[in-house]
């Protein structure tokens, strides 16, 4: 499913065919009351036609005022006809996601905590959020959730359009899953993160039929200004009548609605919210789902850009793509050391780094006890991850953080060392460090660890390697 | 447009340094944490500007929930995708600077079809005043300057023309008004000449023309 090519022509038969009974169902009041110019303008279509109605009872010249109610009729129709045609356009979207939504059944694991593989076939619409569910190869993902384990190639046409399968896994930033996807190979345990009624797919359909749109600050005040005028000239017309009176006009009251329709702003109240329905509507056709009208129209304001640099500016994972060890590291304990790190690091990251040590560097997957190594989990503060195993304590993460783990201030790092960061750095590279702080490592023996490039002396401590962007 | 990047990374100031010159942006926050984000855009929005921001990580999120507009990549993480006020889909960030447009062009539409709705209004006390009182006072036929068939038909052509301007107009609200890469006040010239004086003169023809067919078929 392309979303490309279904993006329909301006006017479809359907969608204003769809639009015509719409905009007959919108002329309720109630509804209309919204927009205050154009209520005003069916207020005075009604009347006029009451007085068309007497005048025919009355047997008198019925030409005029009949003409003068159809066109004013005609003029509140075709402003909730705007409106339709704007709304029906996102409505034709909505069709083909609702598709994606049919009753099915899920895989509830009983015992997620004990990694067990048991689970109970329920209702997807049964599930609650926390729910952790199995989906495998040929399964639809039932609602929205995060990748809690497992590594899967999931088809996410049905939201984006395109039909390439993404990767989806547990651990970095990948790790959101879609209700309405199917998974294509391998299988993943989910985490539900949404309620049904209330994932990804039901608020864009709720969104693209313009279910919730809500009037923007912009519109909002546009439209306090058209009511504004509205008055004023509601005013002006009944002022009219009596001056006109005193100078010896009769002015008609069909007349002076006539009038009154004609100077209040009814073009651009008529099509205010189509103009603002329309702006969502070209965002999605553009596969962005704006989920308030607000952000829109903010949009348009912007006076600055940030972005993310991975994945923005860069494209794709960082991935580890050498180790550099310090002056008196060797290259094998420097591997060891970033290998044990990575074990727990759920990331592309850490894998690579994992496949780095044990490939090319032909390290073996070190062998803990259970009991002793406790890995340590990345955080934004510290900016570190790593393993606490047998004493050793061993970190790795951005240059400064690693050395702040060892209380060393980067000058006292030995030059060398500094050089290194500093070429990958300029290459457009992110240095990262390891550092191991064994319990016999003094203080003072830290400047000669952190000492020269590709030497193969022993070092206890730290060591460094550059990840291509 | 006149709009600032800034590029966000939790890399060091020197790789930053490295990517931001080849990438060409304005300026970048480097090693910056959740908190650094949340604080630039801050200080940011205090200063009047408005940001938009677009990530996808779970680390993104306060800055994309605190940005005006925030984009989310359809690929990023549960967090971020609920933090943003916008999704997209094809998680291309690039479509930023396209988003900016289609504000741009929505609020440039609002405004357009606004001066030309008020600017419309000229037209019609040319065409319904002298209608009404002509009879009492006569000198006021020197501002029929449409010369309309009648007093009916002049109000009844401005009725119809009130409501088919509507129909006219829709094709352009919902396509929006051409957007050029022009600076603002070039823009702002250029459609205040299209939808100010357009809307000033439209009606006068429209209206005539209206007349015309009212009158031939005798219906007022």
């Amino acid at each position: 499913m392309s979303r490309t090519p279904a993006s329909p022509a301006l006017f479809d038969a359907g969608i204003l065919k769809a639009a015509a009974v719409q905009s007959v169902i919108k002329l309720d009041p109630r509804k209309l009351m919204r927009n205050p110019v154009i209520f005003v303008t069916e207020v005075v279509a009604a009347l006029t036609t009451a007085l068309w109605i007497r005048d025919v009872a009355a047997g008198g010249a019925v030409s005029f005022s009949g003409q003068i109610a159809a066109w004013l009729w005609f003029t509140v129709l075709f402003a909730t006809f705007a409106e339709a045609v704007a709304e029906g356009r996102g409505k034709a979207q909505a069709a083909s996601l609702r598709a994606t939504r049919s009753d099915m059944l899920a895989k509830r694991l009983l015992d997620p905590a004990s990694l067990g593989e048991l689970y109970e076939r329920v209702n997807a619409e049964s599930l609650r959020i926390g729910d952790v569910v199995l989906v495998e190869a040929g399964d639809l993902i039932p609602l929205d959730g995060e990748i809690v384990e497992g590594v899967a190639s999931v088809n996410e046409s049905a939201i984006t359009g395109e039909s390439a399968p993404v990767i989806r896994e547990a651990g970095g930033d990948r790790s959101a899953v879609t209700g309405g996807t199917t998974v294509l190979s391998d299988w993943i345990k989910v985490r539900i993160a949404a309620a049904p009624g209330d994932t990804f797919i039901d608020r864009m359909i709720a969104l693209v039929e313009g279910a919730e749109r809500q009037k923007t600050p912009n519109e909002l005040a546009l439209s306090i200004l058209l009511s504004g005028m509205t008055l004023i000239f509601l005013i002006a017309v009944v002022t009219l009548w009596g001056l006109a009176g005193y100078s010896g006009t009769t002015l008609s009251v069909v007349v002076l609605a006539a009038l009154l329709v004609t100077l209040i702003p009814t073009t651009i109240g008529g099509l205010l919210s189509a103009i603002g329905i329309a702006g969502m509507d070209r965002l999605i056709r553009f596969n962005v789902i704006a989920t308030s009208g607000r952000a829109v129209e903010a949009a348009g304001d912007v006076d600055t850009l940030l972005l993310d640099k991975t994945g923005t500016i860069t494209f794709g994972n960082r991935m580890a793509s050498a180790f550099l060890p310090a002056p008196g590291v060797s290259a094998e304990r420097l591997a060891d050391a970033a290998l044990a790190a990575s074990l727990a690091d759920e990331t592309p990251e850490g894998r690579s780094i994992v496949a780095l040590a044990t490939g090319e560097y032909g390290r073996p997957a070190p062998d803990f006890g259970v009991a002793t190594a406790t890995p340590v989990p990345f955080t934004a503060q510290t900016r570190l991850s790593g393993v606490d195993v047998g004493g050793r304590s061993i970190r790795k993460g951005a240059i400064d953080s690693a050395l702040r783990h060892l209380g060393l201030p980067l000058e006292r790092a030995p030059a060398a060392f500094r050089a290194d960061v500093e070429k990958v750095a300029q290459s457009g590279g992110t240095p990262l460090a390891v550092a191991e702080d064994a319990a016999s490592c003094s203080a003072s023996s830290t400047s000669r660890t952190w000492s020269s490039r590709a030497s193969r002396n022993v070092s206890p401590r730290c060591a460094l390697w550059a990840s291509a962007r | 447009m006149g709009i600032r990047t800034v590029m966000v990374t939790g890399d060091n100031p020197v790789t930053a340094a490295a990517i931001a010159s080849e990438a060409g942006v304005d300026d970048f926050i480097a090693e910056a944490t959740p908190e650094d984000k949340l604080a630039y855009i801050r200080k940011e929005q205090t200063g009047g500007r408005l940001i938009a921001m677009c990530g996808d990580g779970t680390n993104d999120a306060p800055a994309l929930a605190q940005s005006d507009v925030g984009v989310a990549m359809q690929t990023g993480t549960q967090a971020a995708r609920e933090a943003g006020n916008m999704v997209d889909l094809d998680s291309n960030p690039t479509k930023l600077i396209e988003i900016v447009e289609i504000g741009k062009q929505m609020l440039m539409t609002r405004g357009s079809l606004t001066t030309f709705s008020i600017a419309n209004d000229v037209a019609k006390y040319f065409a319904i005043l002298p209608a009404l009182f002509v009879a009492t006072y006569p000198e006021l036929d020197a501002l029929n300057v449409m010369h309309l068939a009648s007093p009916q038909s002049a109000i009844l052509s401005a009725v119809i023309f009130n409501a088919l301007i509507i129909v006219a107009l829709i094709p352009l609200a919902l396509q929006g008004v051409a957007y050029r890469r022009v600076g603002a006040a070039a823009l702002l010239r250029r459609n205040l000449l299209v939808y100010g004086v357009g809307g000033l003169i439209l009606p006068f023809v429209g209206i005539k023309a209206i007349d015309l067919i009212v009158s031939t078929l005798h219906l007022a």
